[in-house]
């Protein structure tokens, strides 16, 4: 698969579809997001008015949702793997991105919610073979380019460092990775590794996504733990993040700012923030220039 | 020895309160009745005990507020009662995590029924009160969860009438498929009124800082009218993955509920007014019962067989 064909979708946010800020209203805005990303429901239907009045305003759509097994033993339904490829084509996403974490348990598949929220990989090789199934089960019925994310973890499991475990399974399934800057640091206060120390595990032109987020920081006994807050600030660690990896990646098409919940005034501001760096530190030409459109 | 046996122990670990405190103390304990070999045992030697057990709590909290939108009275209720924060946190376990997504809710509602039932110590007067709201809202949970399980039937049951034909008496009704009857102390929905300040979505939130007060129970279940609450699910529109379903919800006087039994899909509304009236029923009784059936076929709850 060669990634870098895929459009270059530049600065985008991540957005609720029938909650403030409204994304047509930021689309239209000077200086908005040049494409909205959407957690919806499987079934395409239920977004497809407010998908079709931001694709009007102008923007692409990204389809990310959170109810895809991309990893362990629990097989994804053929129902859910073939409405997903009907939803992706009605709203005409590029590619399909999502957490690789369990959503759902058993013969019951449904939202990541039915378990709090995603619960994260064993990083382990049998856990990484099984992985490996799971990602072409949804390659086998979606029509545009994987994308696997790694979930934010409080703990982990299993010993393969985090960018071992994805490099391996983004070269042998041959799809691209999306990396949330606040995941990733959510995983070095889960593991007490870091992230720069991997990047030679890390095949970086198959990164074709960047998320930044908001988090907060809870005290724990055995040290700090990153919570994904999106309606919260981005923390210093997740900037940091951002600005020592973006440079390392020479093939970003979209850098998401996830901003459910902040308000339209506030927004702007962050996005005329990641707008400066990544023309400043963007690792490649063309997304650099994607800036100044 | 498994990736299965892994996954086990990592659910486990999640929604289990007894099994973290004991991998807390003596991990290899902990994790001594799963069949793991060495190298899947030392997967688990990463784990950071505190954040784990962060990770969990925060896990509930999130499946509480899900189960609290379908059951918002009985949260309200409960939340009144000494200790219920821990508790309901505690009705979160293993087992309950095992029951499919879809009935899920209707099972916390039984627990939540035993818990005040057997265990708390609600004001001992309203106890009987609140146990049959919590009761409704958990037939009407086991009534959603069994239509998303069949929506396929579902589908099959259509949709009610937008408008009733003028013959509408004169044909053979029955209660809807997927509907439920239950008999409330009060106007679930005028409880609801009373004690759930904030959408259902918020709610949970809202109750786990700003408890209802006993004093705000008495007040919304003072005056004792019951009810016979009629409710209906159906599919808002075709999904082929995860059903979305709306709820016609009707309550009508108490009195209604014994007439209920006739509607078998033979009878008809106009035979059962009429063998009520040889019964020695008031002539003034017909007009109200007439409109009390009228609201419930209009809103799918009783169906009409024949309709075109």
């Amino acid at each position: 698969m060669k990634f870098s064909e895929l459009p270059m979708l530049g600065l985008g946010a991540s957005l609720s579809l029938s909650a403030q800020p409204d994304p047509v209203a930021l689309v239209r805005a000077e200086g908005g997001p040049g494409f909205v990303e959407y957690a919806g429901l499987v079934d395409p239907e239920s977004v497809l008015d407010e998908v079709n009045a931001i694709r009007a305003a102008g923007a692409p759509v990204l389809f990310h949702p959170s109810y895809i097994n991309f990893c362990g033993t629990f097989a994804n339904a053929s129902r859910w793997l073939d409405t997903t490829a009907a939803h992706i084509e009605a709203v005409g996403s590029p590619w399909f991105a999502q957490d690789c974490a369990y959503c759902f348990r058993a013969d019951d598949p449904t939202y990541s919610t039915s378990l709090g929220y995603f619960v994260p990989p064993i990083l382990s090789h049998a856990s990484l073979e099984t992985a490996k199934d799971r990602v072409r089960e949804v390659q086998d019925h979606v029509q545009v380019p994987v994308a696997i994310e790694p979930p934010p973890m409080s703990f982990q499991v299993g010993t393969l460092p985090l960018l071992a475990f994805f490099g391996e399974l983004a070269e042998a399934t041959d799809c691209a990775l999306l990396f949330d800057m606040g995941h990733l640091v959510s995983y070095e206060m889960a593991s007490g590794s870091r992230i720069v120390d991997q990047l030679h595990y890390l095949p970086r032109e198959r990164v074709i996504e960047v998320h930044v987020a908001g988090g907060r920081l809870r005290d724990t006994e055995a040290g700090p733990l990153y919570i994904d807050a999106h309606e919260a600030e981005i923390l210093a660690d997740t900037w940091a993040m951002f600005e020592a990896l973006l440079p390392r990646l020479p093939n970003v098409r979209a850098v998401c700012y996830e901003c459910e919940g902040i308000a339209g005034d506030a927004v702007l501001a962050t996005l005329r923030r990641l707008r400066e760096a990544v023309r400043t530190l963007g690792g490649s030409a063309e997304l650099r220039e994607a800036m100044e459109s | 020895m498994s990736l299965q046996e892994q996954e086990r122990a990592l659910f486990d670990l999640l929604f289990d309160r007894d099994l973290r405190v004991q991998f807390r103390e003596n991990p290899t304990e902990a994790l001594g009745g799963y069949t793991l070999n060495r190298a899947e045992r030392a997967d688990f030697d990463t784990i950071r005990v505190p954040a784990l057990e962060r990770d969990a709590r925060m896990r509930v909290f999130m499946l509480l507020a899900q189960l609290c939108q379908e059951l918002p009275v009985s949260f309200a209720l409960a939340s009144s009662v000494a200790g219920a924060g821990a508790q309901l946190r505690q009705l979160v376990d293993r087992e309950l995590m095992d029951v499919p997504v879809a009935l899920r809710a209707a099972e916390f509602g039984n627990r939540l029924m035993d818990w005040m039932q057997f265990d708390a110590e609600p004001p001992t007067d309203l106890q009987p009160q609140m146990l049959a709201l919590i009761g409704a809202e958990t037939a009407m949970a086991r009534s959603a969860g069994s239509l998303r399980q069949l929506q396929s039937a579902a589908q099959e049951s259509g949709p009610a009438p937008t408008a009733l034909p003028a013959e509408w008496t004169t044909l053979p009704a029955s209660i809807a498929d997927h509907a439920c009857a239950v008999i409330v102390p009060q106007s679930l929905s005028e409880v609801q009124r009373a004690l759930c300040p904030v959408d259902t979505e918020d709610l949970w939130r809202h109750l786990d800082g700003h408890p209802v007060t006993e004093a705000q129970v008495r007040t919304a279940l003072l005056s004792e009218e019951p009810r016979l609450l009629l409710v209906r699910h159906t599919l808002t529109h075709t999904q082929r993955c995860m059903p979305l379903l709306s709820r016609q919800q009707v309550e009508v006087s108490s009195g209604f509920a014994p007439l209920l039994r006739y509607l078998d899909g033979r009878n008809r509304i106009h035979d059962i007014l009429e063998q009520l009236q040889q019964a020695g029923a008031p002539q003034s009784m017909v007009p109200a019962i007439l409109q009390g059936f009228e609201q419930l076929v209009g809103a799918g709850i009783v169906r009409l067989h024949g309709l075109p």
